[in-house]
């Protein structure tokens, strides 16, 4: 899905309006606007997501400038999520002058095959996850259907962030991915690379299940039932204090858990991409994947599977 | 290009991050052996490391080797390179290297298993 818009400034009120109700509806859901009530209510929800106000004057188009998101959903999702100094992480192999062979940026990644030793954080955080030691970097490759791919390969690659200091206890994760169906493999991990700190986890497990974990003081997990089959878009929430730990795939809740997760935050620690410390080494593909320090809506989660299902051909009703 | 996948026993996992130094790209290869969280069917340990290299890495194995701008043990490097052993099981006297672009299809014909807990 993408927004088009041909607004000059000259347009009548009634078309600015038209579509202003057309983008909020995009924006917070269809029907939104009704709800909303009248197109003040609408314009101040809508400035709320900006740092700087649409002013005086301005026609809608202001909006979508400021929210710099004209037709480029890979500009425009990261931005809303991330609004406001949401700490986390946007990666996007789609994306290729986003990769370099090497730790520093000095190679860029030019052809599939080629090793990758960093690729640029979207989120706008700088959170760049990288991987010095040569042998253990994923590979930029194609997939059959010719969409760009990081391809780990199960033995030792996987790529770690700097330190994120995450600050609450609250976590949205969604990935587009296909994994191999064998063994333990570690998506994303966090809470200081062990599993006895704070922190959350999104694995595949030896029965290729799914599983989410997000842990306080305690641990709560949510487990799939499905096994792993192909490409598909894994979406996992987790909350310390509420408590809650979700599970979705593709577009669909499969399991929740909200018993305790006793107390605290989750950990500042580096982000780590394939791997939990060194094992569990992540066999298939990232197409794209989100974390961000909060629970999104149900709207703004919808439109993150949404976008990364565009990256794996997965359909989202 | 072609992707290596070498088992590397425990006990020559210096020696073989010494090697990795000499045949990579910069000091942080002396970590391309990481934990021995691999098993063969005896319960031997390995550290297990896959890559893609050029194709004349296996030729690059055998020759001289020099050291790298970064420094290394280079008596080191060349226990482990004199300890290599293209295809086959892994062997905990040797540094086993099996080429090939499937890395499982690799860890397969090594025969090892890596031992994890869920997560």
């Amino acid at each position: 899905m993408k927004i088009t818009t041909d607004l000059t400034g000259t347009e009548s009120a009634a078309t600015r309006h038209a579509r202003i109700k057309a983008i909020y509806d995009w924006y917070f859901g269809t029907g939104a606007y009704v709800a909303a009530g009248n197109l003040g209510v609408a314009r101040e929800a809508l400035n709320g997501l900006l740092t700087s106000d649409i002013a005086n004057g301005e026609t809608f188009a202001s909006w979508l400038v400021k929210m710099n998101s004209l037709n480029d959903l890979d500009t425009f999702i990261p931005s809303i999520i991330f609004a406001g100094g949401h700490k986390g992480i946007v990666i996007d192999p789609e994306v290729l002058s986003s990769m370099s062979q090497d730790t520093a940026g000095a190679t860029p990644v030019t052809a599939a095959g080629q090793s990758v030793g960093r690729i640029l954080d979207r989120s706008g955080n700088a959170m760049h996850p990288v991987q010095a030691t040569s042998a253990a970097r994923p590979t930029y490759q194609v997939d059959g259907s010719s969409r760009p791919v990081l391809r780990f390969d199960g033995v030792d690659d996987r790529l770690a962030t700097p330190s994120i200091t995450w600050g609450t206890d609250a976590v949205t994760l969604v990935a587009s991915l296909s994994l191999t169906p064998t063994g333990i493999q570690s998506v994303i991990a966090t809470g200081g690379g062990t599993l006895s700190q704070t922190g959350f986890l999104l694995s595949k497990l030896s029965t290729d299940r799914i599983r989410a974990r997000s842990s306080g003081t305690a641990v709560a997990l949510a487990d799939s039932v499905a096994s792993v089959s192909g490409a598909e878009v894994c979406a996992m929430q987790g909350d310390i204090s509420t408590p809650l730990v979700l599970l979705r795939r593709n577009g669909a809740q499969v399991s929740s858990n909200s018993a305790t997760q006793g107390t605290g935050t989750f950990a500042a620690s580096e982000f780590q991409i394939g791997s939990l410390s060194g094992s569990q080494f992540l066999s298939g593909d990232i197409y794209g994947l989100l974390a961000v320090n909060r629970i999104l809506t149900t709207q703004e989660l919808r439109w993150v599977e949404k976008w990364l299902a565009l990256k794996n051909g997965v359909t989202i009703a | 290009m072609t992707r290596v996948t070498i088992a590397c026993p425990d006990a020559l996992i210096h020696d073989a991050n010494q090697l990795a130094l000499c045949l990579g790209y910069g000091p942080e290869d002396a970590l391309t052996y990481g934990l021995p969280i691999w098993l063969d069917a005896a319960g031997n340990r390995y550290a297990v490391a896959s890559a893609i290299v050029s194709d004349t890495f296996a030729a690059v194995v055998g020759s001289a080797i020099a050291e790298p701008p970064w420094g290394a043990d280079m008596t080191a490097a060349a226990r482990a390179q004199s300890a290599i052993r293209i295809g086959g099981a892994a062997d905990p006297a040797h540094l086993v290297a099996v080429f090939g672009d499937d890395p499982q299809a690799a860890i397969a014909a090594l025969g090892v298993t890596l031992v994890d807990a869920e997560g």
